[in-house]
């Protein structure tokens, strides 16, 4: 009887519950909804390096000195700035090392302060301080003083080797020894300081060297040289902008970092409320200095599952969905969606090869020797073994099949359309056996070809499509000698970290993003002898050779301010790349866009990828 | 025993259970013959197409790839899907058959050993009982306490992927249920009074254990295992699921639908297009999984002393 | 009976030690590198020459074996958790955060999970080996067979995807926005369901509970058989009693016998166990949150194993632990007020 009664009641409650769903679905006419793969990690732009903090937050919120043009990677126009400093309107000194940016005035902040000079200063010098271990702020070091961080400047001061012989316990986050406190102020009155000054209205950047790639790293879409209000930040218990206690504020841990979950800019939008793991919601600045925003709210929403943004996409639950490649067959037909397609990104997809590979505890060379069982450590550092693996990879099948032709190639470490970039059909690999055959016939006086060679070929979890290219790496070059034994490998990411940056993965392919669009962030990264993967990954025997071709071509293309010499300087260096087989460059992706088509106002700037949005330009109507 | 043999073969749910599970045992051990491998490692799901999408049931080998075959000397004698491709064009059909393969070598080996280790463990501390007991029942519990998937996700990202790894985490966290079964059985056998005549007569406390107490208290921990072969090896998919547990291209059937969970729902218009990505490997896991649930099911109730008589 | 929760409850510390010291045990077989991979997400963090010194000295990730723990102990001691790399927030308030709504989940599971199980185990165990009890047990034994996530998966497509009756997440955008940003509404026990009734918002209440229903299904569909085979072998057992027997003798109607009599002494041992089924469900929530996007810990947790977030997967060990320590004591002791013949050794 009782029980009867209960599911009843059960059954009665569900019926209310799905006739509820008959009423009309709140369409959310005022919320922009973009659904993105990965979650915002921080709101402290000194500290970000993520994509979806630096794009979907940071760059919303907070402004630049300088902007780009509409969708364009070189063309600067001002932001903050009233004028983009050139040698004509006599803005950047001939000689180059003096970038003087007037300011505008009558800039709002979201908490209502003026913008001033004096916070421009304050945010330049505030990234240097803060240098986080595994931050932006080197890309400042390089042009304003010359060096890679502060640490270094710090340790040059005060006669020490390393940063943390100068703090009680080796603990840089503990107390400083008192014998050191004079030579750390000096890093800031005689360093840092010295970098930015003010006069008037303008702020003025010295630098240490003439730097043809310094407007590069200013404008929109550069998180780490956004505007912060010195007054507000001071507050919050940031640096307090002195020099006797600087260090204190010099990377800090995630947690005690005071800006990490508030916002103050001056850009279009306030942060709402911020909910780690799942969504961040943004609402309209209205005495933003350009006018206020079209859309009045904006919600992010983290969600990894494909099937889940899809059906929300579907159902209209999402405006703007980030769609892999594999997956954009399944959208095409979708009723009210918009699609986008042939926008050229900025990442570049290579396979490195390890120069001298690392011995040590390392499972992926086999035997260690050239006896058919495994490679030798220095196995590509051999021209032809090189070259030999350009030949026999099917570039046309991997895009056409594999990509489903969503990408171009690239020649070298210079993806389109940044400066330098050539498609000049000399720089290019062909697919060619017998080609292939030749060199390898040559590697090694012939021995490999006698022998044979084994090992693995790596690549991250989780890319099905890189996955497929080492599995054709494997197939053809077995196809061309039955004694090539080549085994794919899949890391996790903490794996790749341990193998990889240790230089024990013989092949590892890898996906690269530039932090801003010059060519020399590419090149240094994938070229230099201290490049972040080329002087870490490659090996010894790289490093010396990149040291004597390489890096005075890459000094020269830098320091040179004329446009059209660097591009020559730079297509130098691919064909250097190509000559040399430095790495096996595949493709450059070509991207996507999707988004229900009562979005309106949407345009592409490959800086911040498809994935991302610049919320100001977007509306939503019928 | 014989009775008991009977019994699971005159029950309707029991038997099918059995047929079920000799299907399974034919395709595991003819294997080689229906799905015949196309690389050395027969567990190594040959590619139909090097193209990303599923395809459907009946598709043919493509020409570049077969090029490759032709040229290595391999006789393709089976050139066509005939259960479709997965993500990446893994054959659907050799990996459900190889897959039956690994299906029973996770559940068989992960089963025996967790449940030896478990009956050890567990027969030391009812039969020595004090201090010794007090201890490993301690262990036991901290090993209880630990979130189980939880705790195999983190083992199987540190130890990286493989079906030898998974099948460490999943032993390493699944000995505790046999050893405080065994342990509860031996508890109340072991105060019978043919023990203690046994004890009296100065026989070696191995031979007590091994000889009298577990021949007549091992029933409940051989219906579990029939039991966890099943759950077991849904853990193991599970885990590949998730992204960790058995490397891409490896004929395991949980491997195979972590590639559906983005297909299922198929193009707008053609909803549950690429069903064959999920049917496939899902019916084969369930019906795997069923029949031994079914055997062990009925053999509970054999066993079950409350029930004797009524079954 | 006190002595006995005492001494059940000293146990407890001994627990959650080895628990976290197995914990870090395991993680210790990661090298400095493969740790480093916890705080570096994308190699663009690891551009500028020194970084990963820098960063492998500020995270200590090389400290000698039983620092690291001895470390993280004095820590806690102090009653900081730590960071959750894999939710960007200390870790104490991802599962402030992440708790309730796992909670909200699976005691809404209890219900049907009990109810059906119950109900059906009662029929079964009266139309003991009738065509019924078969058609129940094998029903449950199928249900028992299909993995979680293929069935999760369906019940997404089915209900979302086709007729879009029941979406992922835990709120609509509209309801989230008010939840937490509106002044209006307050959360009081941070279970959006309980909280909207309290805050008499009905729309914000239907909204969570249409979240709710499909999580609610998948999760508890597993469940529901084990409970089953657990009132069918104690209802079995109690009808073969004498005084069901006499009862029957009596000339009392069946209907009284079963529902009066039998029931009530065959649910004492399966109440116990739904307390218990809380806390596995605890356990099993990972792969259901992960289909439906649901924010609890169970999702928290399959990105911080993936992500070897050693601070998140050992305070969620700890609360587990908790959890299961605390649950099986009650389940025992409430056994053993409500059953006199037991006797808590």
């Amino acid at each position: 009887m009782k029980r009867n009664l209960l599911v009843t009641v059960l059954i009665l409650a569900l019926i209310a519950v799905f006739a509820s769903f008959s009423f009309a679905e709140v369409k959310n006419p005022d919320i922009i909804i973009s659904v993105i793969k990965e979650g915002v990690e921080t709101m402290d732009p000194h500290w970000a390096n993520d994509n979806p903090s630096m794009f979907e937050v940071i760059s919303n919120c907070y402004d630049n000195l300088l902007n780009y043009k509409r969708g364009s990677t070189s063309e600067f126009v001002p932001m903050l700035a009233t004028e983009v400093p050139s040698v004509k309107n006599g803005l950047l000194s001939e000689d180059g090392l003096t970038y003087t940016f007037p300011i505008r005035k009558g800039v709002k902040f979201h908490n209502g302060d003026i913008l001033t000079p004096e916070d421009i200063a304050y945010s330049i010098k505030r990234a240097l301080v803060f240098d986080r271990a595994g931050g932006l702020s080197y890309l400042f070091f390089e042009p304003l003083l010359n060096c890679i961080g502060i640490e270094e400047i710090a340790c040059k001061v005060a006669g020490v080797e390393k940063y943390s012989d100068m703090f009680e316990a080796n603990d840089p986050r503990g107390e400083l020894k008192s014998e050191y406190k004079e030579a750390m102020s000096k890093v800031i009155t005689d360093y840092v300081d010295k970098v930015v000054s003010i006069d008037g209205n303008k702020v003025i950047f010295h630098l240490a060297h003439s730097y043809g790639a310094f407007l590069s790293i200013i404008p929109h879409y550069c998180p780490w040289s956004s505007i912060i209000d010195k007054k507000w930040a001071i507050e919050q218990g940031a640096w307090d902008g002195k020099a006797d206690t600087w260090w204190k504020y010099h990377d800090p841990v995630k947690e005690k970092d005071p800006l990490y979950q508030i916002v103050n800019g001056t850009g279009p939008f306030m942060l709402k409320k911020w909910v780690p793991g799942e969504t961040v919601m943004l609402e309209r600045f209205d005495d933003h200095w350009r006018g206020p925003a079209k859309i009045k709210n904006v919600q992010t929403k983290f969600i990894t599952e494909w099937t889940t943004r899809k059906l929300m996409l579907q159902t209209g639950d999402a405006d703007i969905v980030s769609v892999p490649i594999q997956y954009l067959d399944e959208v095409k037909e979708m009723e009210g969606v918009r699609i986008i397609e042939n926008l050229p990104s900025l990442a570049n997809i290579l396979f490195m090869w390890t120069w001298t590979i690392n011995a040590k505890g390392n499972s992926y060379i086999g035997s260690g020797k050239l006896d058919g069982e495994g490679i030798p450590l220095d196995f590509f550092s051999d021209i032809h073994v090189r070259r030999g693996f350009c030949y026999l990879f099917p570039y046309d099948v991997y895009i056409s099949k594999v990509l489903k032709g969503k990408a171009m190639r690239s020649p070298s470490p210079l993806e389109y359309p940044l400066l330098g970039f050539s498609d000049d059909p000399e720089l290019y690999y062909e697919f060619s056996l017998e080609k292939a055959k030749e060199e390898f016939e040559q590697a090694w006086g012939g021995q490999l070809w006698e022998k044979g060679c084994k090992f693995n070929i790596n690549y991250p979890e989780g890319w099905v499509e890189h996955k497929a290219a080492c599995d054709m790496i494997s197939t053809y070059a077995k196809m061309i000698n039955p004694k090539f034994e080549i085994t794919p490998v899949g890391l996790q990411w903490s794996a790749s970290l341990d193998a990889a940056w240790t230089e024990k993965c013989p092949i590892f392919i890898y996906k690269i993003t530039p932090d801003y669009p010059d060519p020399h962030n590419n090149i240094q990264y994938l070229m230099g002898s201290k490049g972040g993967l080329s002087g870490f990954c490659f090996g010894e025997a790289y490093i010396k050779f990149a040291e004597k071709n390489v890096d005075p071509l890459i000094r020269k293309a830098l320091k040179e301010t004329d446009p059209e010499k660097r591009a020559a300087l730079y297509k130098e260096l691919t064909q250097i790349a190509h000559d040399q087989a430095i790495s096996l460059y595949l493709y450059q992706p070509i991207a996507h866009f999707v988004e229900r088509n009562w979005v309106k106002g949407w345009y592409y700037n490959p800086l911040r990828s498809s994935d991302y949005q610049d919320f100001y330009s977007l509306s939503k109507g019928e | 025993m014989n009775r008991t043999i009977r019994k699971l073969f005159s029950n309707a749910s029991s038997l099918v259970g059995i047929v079920l599970l000799i299907i399974f045992i034919i395709i595991a051990v003819f294997a080689p013959i229906i799905a015949p491998p196309l690389s050395d490692d027969p567990y190594q799901v040959p590619r139909m197409s090097w193209n990303v999408n599923p395809q459907a049931p009946g598709f043919i080998m493509s020409d570049n790839i077969r090029e490759v075959y032709d040229y290595m000397g391999k006789n393709v004698k089976q050139d066509r899907a005939i259960c479709g491709t997965t993500e990446g064009g893994y054959d659907i059909f050799y990996g459900l058959i190889w897959g039956t393969r690994t299906a029973f070598k996770i559940g068989l080996i992960t089963v025996i050993i967790s449940a030896f280790i478990g009956v050890f463990i567990g027969s030391i501390s009812a039969y020595f009982g004090g201090w010794i007991d007090e201890i490993i029942m301690r262990i036991t519990d901290i090993f209880l306490s630990f979130p189980f998937l939880v705790a195999a996700m983190v083992l199987t990202t540190i130890l990286g992927r493989g079906l030898d790894k998974v099948m460490i985490s999943l032993i390493t966290f699944g000995w505790m249920g046999y050893a405080r079964l065994i342990r509860g059985s031996i508890l109340a056998a072991k105060e019978e009074t043919y023990v203690m005549a046994a004890k009296a007569l100065g026989v070696k406390d191995i031979k007590i254990i091994g000889k009298h107490l577990l021949p007549n208290t091992i029933f409940p921990v051989m219906v579990q295992v029939t039991m966890n072969i099943g759950s077991m090896v849904i853990t193991a998919a599970t885990l590949s699921f998730l992204g960790v547990g058995a490397p891409v291209g490896y004929a395991d059937w949980g491997q195979m639908v972590s590639f559906a969970r983005n297909w299922i729902i198929g193009s707008p218009g053609h909803a549950g297009q690429y069903w064959y990505v999920v049917f496939y490997p899902g019916i084969f896991i369930v019906l795997f999984v069923l029949s031994w649930n079914l055997i062990g099911d009925t053999l509970r109730d054999i066993l079950d002393p409350r029930l004797r008589g009524e079954l | 009976m006190l002595s006995y929760i005492i001494r059940r409850l000293l146990l407890l510390p001994i627990i959650l030690l080895g628990v976290t010291f197995l914990i870090f045990c395991v993680f210790s077989l990661l090298s400095p590198m493969q740790r480093l991979a916890t705080y570096v997400h994308d190699p663009g963090s690891l551009k500028s020459a020194q970084s990963i010194e820098r960063l492998i000295d500020k995270y200590h990730l090389d400290d000698p074996f039983p620092f690291g723990y001895i470390n993280w102990f004095k820590r806690i001691l102090h009653f900081d958790l730590g960071w959750s790399q894999a939710a960007n927030q200390p870790v104490w308030e991802a599962i402030c955060q992440r708790f309730p709504a796992t909670l909200e989940l699976v005691l809404y599971s209890i219900i049907p999970v009990v109810l059906v199980g119950i109900w059906l185990g009662v029929i079964s165990a009266v139309h003991h080996n009738d065509m019924l009890d078969q058609t129940i047990r094998v029903a449950a034994v199928i249900g028992w067979s299909l993995p979680t996530f293929i069935f999760g998966l369906f019940v997404l497509f089915i209900f979302y995807g086709i007729l879009g009756w029941l979406p992922p997440c835990r709120l609509s955008p509209w309801a989230q926005d008010l939840v937490y940003t509106s002044n209006n509404f307050r959360s009081y026990t941070h279970l959006v369901t309980i909280d909207a009734l309290l805050n008499g918002n009905i729309p914000i209440f239907w909204d969570a509970l249409r979240h709710l229903i499909a999580p609610i299904i998948t999760l508890s569909y597993v469940e529901w058989a084990g409970l089953l085979r657990i009132t069918r072998s104690s209802m079995l057992e109690t009808l073969r009693k004498d005084y069901v027997r006499t009862a029957r003798a009596k000339g009392v109607d069946e209907h009284t016998v079963i529902h009066l009599h039998a029931e009530r002494n065959a649910l004492i041992p399966v109440i116990t166990i739904a307390g218990m089924l809380i806390i596995w469900m605890l356990g099993g929530v990972v792969i259901t949150e992960t289909i439906f996007t649901y924010p609890g810990v169970g999702f928290w947790m399959a990105s911080a194993a993936q992500q070897l977030d050693y601070g998140s997967v050992i305070s969620f060990a700890l609360l587990f632990a908790t959890l299961m320590v605390m649950g099986n004591l009650v389940v025992d002791v409430s056994y053993a007020l409500i059953d006199p013949r037991v006797r808590l050794e």
